[in-house]
C-alpha cells in the first residue's frame, strides 16, 4: 500500500473521532497548561509568566506536598514491584491452585478505588479488624488514619494493593520469555537457586521490570481516591500529595492559576519518568 | 489497570527448569511457596470480604433496603447509562485507531500513538478540573452554554465526558499490539479475492481480534463504572440527580451510613468479581484460538 494516500486516507478515517478528542482531550490539556501561567481567573486570565511556580515552590505547604508525594511514591513502588516479582518467580513453578492465584491478584486492579477506599477506611478504623487483631494479640491499638506517624504507610499499603496484582500480571509475561535453556545451562554449571535468579532471571526481564516499575510510579503519581476517601490529605498535611494539592488549590480555594501550575508539575513528571522509560528501551534496543 | 494488556497475558508461561532440590525436601518448599501465595492473595481479598461482612452487618433487610432505595436505584441507573454511553464511543473509537495504526503506515502515526496515551499521564481528577474550568458556570464556555441552556458540569454530560475521558485508551491500546502483531497479510489475501473493504473487516480483521477487544471492552467497562475522581469533580454530587454508584458511597459513608455505604460497594465489589471471571475467561479461550491458529 502506498504511504502516501495511507496517510490521506488514514487521517480522514480518523478525522471525525480526532475531531472529538482534540475538542474535549487534548485542547483542554492544553488550556490547563496555558492557565498555568495566568492569574488563574477563568473569564479573562491575565499572563503572569512563571509566577505561579515561583509561588508554588517558595510555598513550604507545596514542597512538603513534594516531599509526601515522593515519599507515596517510592513507598509505594518498591513493595508493589519487589513483592510482586517474587510472588510471579513463585507463580512460574507449578504449585497448587496457581490458576486461581493467578486469576485472584489481578482483582485489586480492578475493584473500584472508592469501594476498595471505604473498606480500607474502615479495616483501619479505631474500632476496625486490624485494631482488633492487635487488641487480640495483646498489642496497644493505633488511630491510624489521624496519626501523622501512620496516616502516610497507611495509604502506601492500599497504593500497594491496589497495584501489585497487575505488576504480578507483567512479570509472568516477563519472565515466560525469559529463555529455558539459559536455565538448563546454569543447572548444568551447579548454579544455585539464588544465583540463577540473579544472573539468569533478572537480567532476563529487565525491560519488564523498567516497565513495571514506571507504570507504577506513574499510577502512584496520579492517584487521587485514597487520600481523598481516607484522609482527605492530612493530619497536619502529612498526606497530601500533589494531585490532592491541585484539587484542594482549585475547589477549596478557587486558586485556579496556582492548582494549574500544579497540574503542570504533576504533568511534567510523568513525562519525565515516561520520557526516562522511553529513552532506556531506546538503549537496549 | 491501564497497561495491562492480552498480549502480555498471552505469552505463554511455559514455567522454568526444573529446580534442584538444595537443601530442604521439596513437599516443605511448595508448602511455604503456597502458603506466601496465598497470604498475599489474602491481603488482597480482605478489603472486598470486609465490604461484604459490613454489608450484611445489619442483616440481609437493611442490605436489600439500602440497594433499592430510591437514591441508590438512580444512582445505579446513572452509571449503566453512563458506561452504555462511554463503553461504545471508546469501542468504535479504538477500533477504528487500531485498525488504522497497525494496518497502515502514514505519516504522524507515533503522534497518534502518543496522543491516545494522553489520558493516562493526565490524572483523572485533572480532567476532571479541566472539564468544570471550561464548561463550567464560571468556565471559559459558561456564559455561552448558559445563553443556549445546555449544561454540562453538574449534569450528565460532564459525567459522560469525564467517563469517556478517563476510558478512552483502554480499546486502543488492548488491539494495537495484538493488530501490529496479525500484520496486514490475511486482509491483503481477501482484498486480493475481491472481498470489499467492509468484508474484509467484518470477515478477517474483527474475528482475529474479537477476544482481544472484549477483554479490553470487559477492562473499560469495569473502569467507566467505578470512576471516582473525574466524575467526583464535575458531578456536583446532586442526590438523584448526578450521582453515580461511587459517589453515592462515598456520600453514605460520610453521613455515617455505614451499612448503606457497604451494601451499595458490594455492586462494585460484585462488578469486580464478575469482571475478573469475564477476563479469564477471555483469556482463556483468546489462548485457546492462538493454540488453534499454531498446531
Amino acid at each position: 500500500m502506498s504511504s502516501r494516500s495511507d496517510t490521506l486516507s488514514a487521517w480522514l478515517f480518523l478525522a471525525p473521532a480526532l475531531v472529538l478528542l482534540g475538542l474535549f482531550v487534548f485542547w483542554p490539556v492544553a488550556y490547563l497548561v496555558w492557565l498555568g501561567f495566568t492569574d488563574g481567573s477563568l473569564r479573562d486570565p491575565l499572563f503572569v509568566g512563571t509566577a505561579n511556580f515561583e509561588r508554588l515552590f517558595s510555598s513550604e505547604r507545596f514542597r512538603q506536598v513534594l516531599v509526601n508525594t515522593a515519599i507515596f511514591t517510592v513507598g509505594s513502588v518498591v513493595p508493589s514491584v519487589v513483592l510482586a516479582l517474587l510472588a510471579a518467580v513463585a507463580l512460574v513453578r507449578k504449585v497448587p491452585l496457581r490458576g486461581f492465584l493467578r486469576a485472584s491478584y489481578f482483582l485489586p486492579t480492578i475493584v473500584s478505588l472508592v469501594a476498595a477506599g471505604v473498606a480500607f477506611r474502615w479495616l483501619f478504623h479505631p474500632q476496625g479488624w486490624i485494631n482488633v487483631a492487635i487488641e487480640a494479640s495483646g498489642g496497644v491499638p493505633v488511630s491510624w488514619l489521624s496519626s501523622p506517624t501512620w496516616a502516610m504507610p497507611v495509604l502506601i499499603a492500599v497504593a500497594t494493593w491496589k497495584q501489585i496484582g497487575f505488576n504480578v500480571v507483567i512479570f509472568l509475561a516477563g519472565l515466560a520469555a525469559v529463555p529455558r535453556s539459559r536455565y538448563e545451562a546454569a543447572e548444568l554449571d551447579g548454579a544455585s537457586e539464588w544465583q540463577q535468579f540473579w544472573y539468569i532471571t533478572l537480567p532476563g526481564i529487565r525491560p519488564t521490570l523498567i516497565f513495571a516499575v514506571v507504570t507504577t510510579v506513574i499510577f502512584t503519581f496520579r492517584s487521587f481516591e485514597p487520600v481523598y476517601v481516607m484522609t482527605g490529605g492530612g493530619p497536619l498535611n502529612t498526606t497530601n500529595i500533589l494531585v490532592y494539592y491541585v484539587y484542594e488549590q482549585a475547589f477549596g480555594l478557587f486558586n485556579f492559576g496556582l492548582s494549574a501550575a500544579a497540574a503542570v508539575v504533576l504533568l511534567v513528571g510523568v513525562l519525565l519518568v515516561t520520557a526516562i522509560q522511553l529513552w532506556v528501551a531506546g538503549e537496549e534496543s | 489497570m491501564e497497561g495491562s494488556s492480552l498480549v502480555a497475558a498471552r505469552i505463554p508461561t511455559g514455567g522454568k527448569a526444573k529446580v534442584k532440590s538444595t537443601g530442604e525436601s521439596p513437599l516443605v518448599r511448595w508448602t511455604l511457596i503456597t502458603i506466601a501465595l496465598l497470604f498475599l492473595s489474602l491481603f488482597l481479598f480482605v478489603p472486598l470480604l470486609a465490604v461484604f461482612v459490613q454489608a450484611f452487618d445489619k442483616g440481609v433487610d437493611v442490605y436489600l433496603a439500602a440497594l433499592v432505595e430510591q437514591d441508590a436505584l438512580s444512582a445505579i441507573g446513572l452509571t449503566l447509562l453512563t458506561a452504555a454511553i462511554a463503553v461504545p464511543l471508546n469501542l468504535v473509537f479504538g477500533l477504528a485507531a487500531a485498525w488504522s495504526i497497525s494496518k497502515f503506515d502514514f505519516v504522524g502515526k507515533s503522534v497518534l500513538i502518543t496522543l491516545i496515551d494522553l489520558p493516562f499521564a493526565v490524572s483523572p481528577v485533572i480532567s476532571g478540573l479541566i472539564y468544570v474550568l471550561l464548561f463550567g458556570a464560571q468556565g471559559v464556555f459558561g456564559p455561552w452554554l448558559i445563553e443556549r441552556n445546555v449544561q454540562i458540569i453538574f449534569a450528565v454530560p460532564g459525567i459522560v465526558l469525564a467517563t469517556i475521558f478517563v476510558t478512552f485508551p483502554f480499546v486502543a491500546r488492548e488491539l494495537i499490539p495484538l493488530m501490529q502483531d496479525q500484520g496486514t497479510e490475511e486482509e491483503e489475501t481477501a482484498i486480493s479475492l475481491g472481498a470489499s473493504g467492509w468484508q474484509t473487516f467484518w470477515r478477517v480483521t474483527l474475528p482475529n481480534v474479537k477476544w482481544g477487544l472484549l477483554y479490553g471492552v470487559i477492562l473499560c467497562n469495569a473502569r467507566a463504572m467505578g470512576e471516582f475522581g473525574a466524575v467526583s469533580v464535575v458531578s456536583g454530587h446532586i442526590r438523584g440527580l448526578t450521582n453515580t454508584v461511587p459517589l453515592h458511597i462515598e456520600i453514605l459513608y460520610n453521613e455515617y451510613n455505614f451499612a448503606a455505604a457497604f451494601a451499595v460497594a458490594s455492586i462494585l465489589a460484585m462488578l469486580a468479581l464478575v469482571t475478573l471471571a469475564a477476563k479469564t475467561f477471555v483469556e482463556w479461550k483468546s489462548e485457546e484460538q492462538m493454540r488453534d491458529e499454531q498446531p
